[in-house]
């Protein structure tokens, strides 16, 4: 099941029966999964989990905008929940370099969305966050409506573990308008 | 003013000429279609609100993303469904997906899907001709609106719906489609039909049929080989299949062939030729399944029928990069190597080999090789990150 589905149904299901708990995100400095973050711009925090150790935030709502958060993610563990035997998440290994990292993401994501995603990958660059170095990378793709949507992912690996944030949201016009929120956020992190 | 007609359009004509002279006609199948050419129903019908539906939805596959739209490619399949049915030739539009399973699907409207994952796996052109036949024979009898009928209610008929949306995109959700495969699946005798159809128009058109007896073959094999699970196929979800079957069509073959002698070819030159022009997107996306042993035994039948062995021996190398098991980095690192040595291999088997050769901590290599990536390649996406790397070898 494509993951938005999966969290409009979950998040109507918790809003029915009055559990769901968005929580914000204020743009203050804050740890998360492992790390530590100062986001641009307040967001709010869904309470649908899509990997055992990731959350998913929102400002506009999922289709315009989406932060997937992610750490301490260990070797032979999966970025996000799998959610078919017939699609198996890969596995995070703690000697992947760059470009296996990239296939992690990508497969993670087009599997996440049933598997047959297609996605390009641009402009692959490392980025310094404190003494940490961490890959960044965009993607782009059409969603199952034909869509277009861009990616911003950076990630590391510290202590033989995963880390990392993407960004997503649609090519027109929400993906750009992010952009200078988006580095400043990214280049905030410390790992 | 200039006036250009494609090479391929130029196919389709003569073929369609020339067979209508001397093919036999659609009169000379065994089972009759149950439809005329040009047909349309009746827009205040149930069968003109299923059109309906289903014209929405050619409308979006004409401007979506994932269809393959190169011109020679496409009127090169038209131009196989013509040399089948003549008559009808016009009436039936074939829409090439994006997606590297196997699957193709009539509509009754007249339009066809087929899969790139189709391409990938046939031989030649007189297998091509058994798949888009077997689908012409749904078309021509009308399942889809029969079995669009025997749906008890609303939500199932609406299935039918999604799971051509699905087809369309192959972003269908498999839980969904499995659990409506059994609303999805033609009958024993729907399938027995488009069978029969598929192989005599086939045959009457010079193609070898036992060819389609062939193409069932090589998929219960890949089948089998595929080791990790049950019916993941689309096709195989929509078009049951079994021993008993393969042996039917190759029975029917030598019946055809004894009554009908004629020179029967499988032509497989002019197939190859246009599936070289999308070999590499297709293996690519097959190889982003993570179905390891279906691109094994892809690859292993691409070797015996003369593909581009460049292309085949670095699909070999990301096929065990990917996979990475035990052994798995030497043997990717060899069969790189092994393609580099043609100039036709991709270039970025030096970006992988950098890669390969940094965590074997060969570090000259290592920079050889992400040198020679940048030579071909000096505005790479990621030629950032390969300068950091070669510094840090540095």
């Amino acid at each position: 099941m494509k993951l938005i589905k999966k969290i409009l149904i979950v998040s109507a299901v918790l809003l029915v029966t009055s559990c769901a708990q968005f929580k914000l995100i204020p743009a203050s400095e804050l740890k998360v999964k492992g790390f530590s973050v100062l986001p641009a711009t307040s967001w709010s925090k869904s309470p649908f989990e899509p990997g055992e150790k990731a959350e998913v935030w929102t400002i506009d709502g999922y289709s315009l905008n989406q932060m997937l958060v992610f750490g301490e993610i260990k070797e032979g563990e999966t970025l996000l929940k799998e959610t078919s035997k017939e699609l198996p998440m890969p596995k995070f290994r703690a000697e992947m370099l760059p470009n296996e990292l990239e296939d992690l993401v990508k497969t993670s994501i087009i599997n996440q969305e049933d598997g047959t995603l297609k996605i390009e990958t641009k402009n692959v660059r490392p980025q310094q966050i404190g003494e940490q170095v961490a890959f960044r990378f965009e993607l782009e793709f059409f969603d199952a409506n034909g869509l277009k949507k861009n990616s911003d992912v950076i990630v590391w690996v510290k202590d033989k573990q995963l880390f990392g944030m993407i960004f997503t949201a649609p090519t027109l016009h929400y993906y750009e308008s992010y952009k200078p929120a988006l580095n400043k956020t990214y280049n905030s992190i410390k790992a | 003013m200039s006036f250009q007609i494609s090479l391929g359009k130029i196919r389709i004509l003569l073929v369609s000429t020339l067979l209508s002279a001397f093919q036999l006609s659609a009169t000379s199948l065994s089972i009759q279609p149950v439809i005329d050419v040009n047909y349309r129903p009746d827009p205040a019908s149930d069968e003109g609100g299923f059109w309906y539906q289903v014209e929405k939805i050619e409308r979006d596959v004409q401007l979506s993303p994932y269809r393959i739209k190169d011109q020679e490619l496409n009127e090169y399949v038209q131009s196989v469904v013509c040399r089948l049915t003549p008559e009808y030739c016009a009436n039936i539009r074939v829409y090439i997906i994006d997606n590297p399973n196997f699957n193709a699907a009539m509509f009754p409207n007249g339009m066809m899907h087929i899969w790139s994952g189709v391409f990938l796996r046939l031989e030649n052109e007189a297998q091509l001709a058994s798949i888009l036949g077997h689908e012409i024979g749904h078309y021509l009898q009308t399942h889809q609106i029969q079995q669009f009928r025997e749906l008890k209610d609303a939500s199932a008929a609406a299935l039918v719906i999604d799971i051509a949306v699905g087809s369309l995109t192959g972003i269908v959700g498999l839980g969904t489609l499995l659990s409506g495969s059994a609303l999805a699946e033609f009958g024993r005798d729907q399938e027995r039909e488009a069978d029969i159809i598929g192989l005599e128009m086939m045959g009457h058109a010079g193609y070898d049929t036992h060819e389609s007896g062939q193409v069932w073959g090589l998929l219960i094999a890949e089948r089998e080989a595929d080791l990790s699970k049950e019916e993941r196929s689309i096709f195989w979800a929509t078009h049951p299949t079994s021993e008993e079957r393969l042996s039917n069509l190759n029975n029917q073959s030598t019946l055809f062939q004894e009554k009908w002698q004629k020179e029967y070819t499988r032509e497989e030159n002019e197939f190859r030729k246009q599936v070289a022009k999308i070999y590499h997107r297709a293996m690519s996306n097959h190889l982003s399944l993570q179905e390891y042993e279906q691109t094994e035994s892809i690859l292993e039948r691409h070797k015996n029928i003369n593909y581009d062995p460049a292309l085949i021996e670095y699909f070999y190398g990301e096929l065990y990069r990917l996979r990475g098991e035990p052994g798995d980095t030497q043997l990717s690192i060899s069969a790189y190597e092994t393609a580099l040595q043609q100039q036709s291999c991709p270039k970025d088997a030096h970006k992988q080999l950098g890669y390969l050769y940094t965590k074997e901590k060969n570090k000259k290599l290592a920079k050889k090789h992400f040198g020679s990536y940048l030579e071909n390649y000096p505005e790479a996406e990621d030629k950032a990150m390969i300068k950091y790397y070669m510094e840090l070898l540095n």
